[in-house]
């Protein structure tokens, strides 16, 4: 084998590509030959450089850093209001259904005096118009709820005023939430 | 320590901790890859982290036809081709200048060797898919099959360009040492 074939095949046999036979004759021509040695010398310290990430990777301490900040922007971009669609949906109705719930109770269980001089409710007005299009954020429920005299609402307002139905209703099916809606329901 | 396939099948019932392990696991790789690209480490920092946010959000559509590795390594090549068209496009513009790299030595202060600084060098002087190649193949350990996945070529291009890429970085290396030499 001649020195320029040789230099050739010196990336290939450096990562061990060569068929046996053209392996072998590397092999024996740089034991052979000082320049062609010297080179394939270079060429592996080379190799063991980019190999070790000299060439493109920044100190340990960037790397004990780079899984909090992805995992932060992960979880900013799969907050509560990207969940799935029909979770948003439930949280409306969830919401929608509770306010429906406090109305009923205002008009059938509220004795007709409390009418007579303005009640919380007269105070603040529900502002209806967010509720239905958005719903409301937790600060808003939790401000809404808060404001209200809820003490005749029972099962309904306790899930309401937990706010975040998620953490109310942890780890249930579509179908075990549709039970607790019907039941709410009913209960109303 | 959980496979890929345990830890993806966690990572898709929103354990953001077992993917939060996939990050960890291959994160050097797709850093690396990234900065092979896009030769700055602002924009392979970015790369990097969209690459993951990338992968968390197509998890579904992953099919396992490569292993998640190869996967994750053509994200990180097409994120970091988005952000290198991004770049040349605001160059061109020239309404923006490229954001400076907060840390533009952090390369040099790891590489105060001089070999290593011609090293450095050659391998950012290759066409990207040399670069790619020998970076993927060396540094990465990758057989040239994956390669040519993650770069869309074939197998043989990715020889070819592995080949050319070592020849180059040798020959820029001897230059510049002969330069270095010169001027002492």
């Amino acid at each position: 084998m001649k020195c320029d074939e040789a230099k050739g095949l010196l990336p290939e046999y450096l990562t061990g590509e060569l068929s046996d036979d053209q392996d072998q004759a590397i092999r024996d021509h740089i034991g052979r030959c000082n320049s062609c040695g010297a080179e394939f010398a270079r060429m592996r310290s080379v190799a063991r450089l980019i190999s070790m990430g000299s060439t493109v990777s920044p100190p340990d301490s960037y790397f004990s850093r780079f899984p909090g900040k992805v995992m932060k922007r992960i979880n900013i971009s799969t907050s509560p209001q990207r969940r799935p669609r029909h979770y948003r949906y439930l949280r409306q109705a969830i919401f929608v259904s509770g306010v429906a719930a406090l109305a009923l109770v205002l008009l059938f269980i509220w004795p007709n005096d409390h009418f007579d001089t303005p009640g919380p409710i007269a105070r603040r007005p529900i502002p209806t118009e967010f509720l239905v299009i958005n719903g409301p954020s937790d600060e808003e429920l939790l401000s809404l709820l808060g404001s209200l005299d809820l003490s005749e609402t029972g099962a309904t307002v306790d899930l309401l005023y937990n706010a975040d139905p998620w953490e109310a209703l942890p780890d249930m099916s579509d179908e075990e939430l549709e039970i607790v809606l019907t039941e709410i329901l009913q209960e109303t | 320590m959980p496979a890929d396939e345990e830890l993806l099948r966690r990572a898709r019932d929103n354990d953001t901790n077992a993917f939060e392990q996939l990050v960890r696991r291959y994160m050097r790789q797709v850093y690396a890859t990234c900065f092979a690209v896009v030769n700055s480490h602002f924009d392979a920092d970015d790369a990097a982290q969209q690459t993951f946010i990338a992968a968390y959000t197509k998890l579904s559509t992953f099919e396992g036809r490569s292993s998640f590795g190869t996967w994750l390594i053509r994200i990180a090549v097409n994120q970091s081709r988005t952000i290198l068209r991004r770049r040349k496009s605001r160059a061109f513009i020239g309404l923006v200048d490229d954001p400076p790299d907060p840390r533009p030595d952090i390369l040099s202060e790891l590489s105060a060797r001089r070999d290593e600084r011609n090293l450095k060098e050659a391998v950012l002087r290759l066409p990207e898919k040399q670069r790619l190649s020998v970076v993927l193949r060396l540094n990465q350990g990758l057989p040239f099959a994956r390669i040519s996945e993650i770069l869309s070529i074939s197998e043989g291009a990715a020889r070819t360009n592995y080949h050319y890429g070592i020849q180059k970085i040798m020959r820029d290396i001897s230059k510049a040492e002969n330069n270095d030499n010169g001027g002492n």
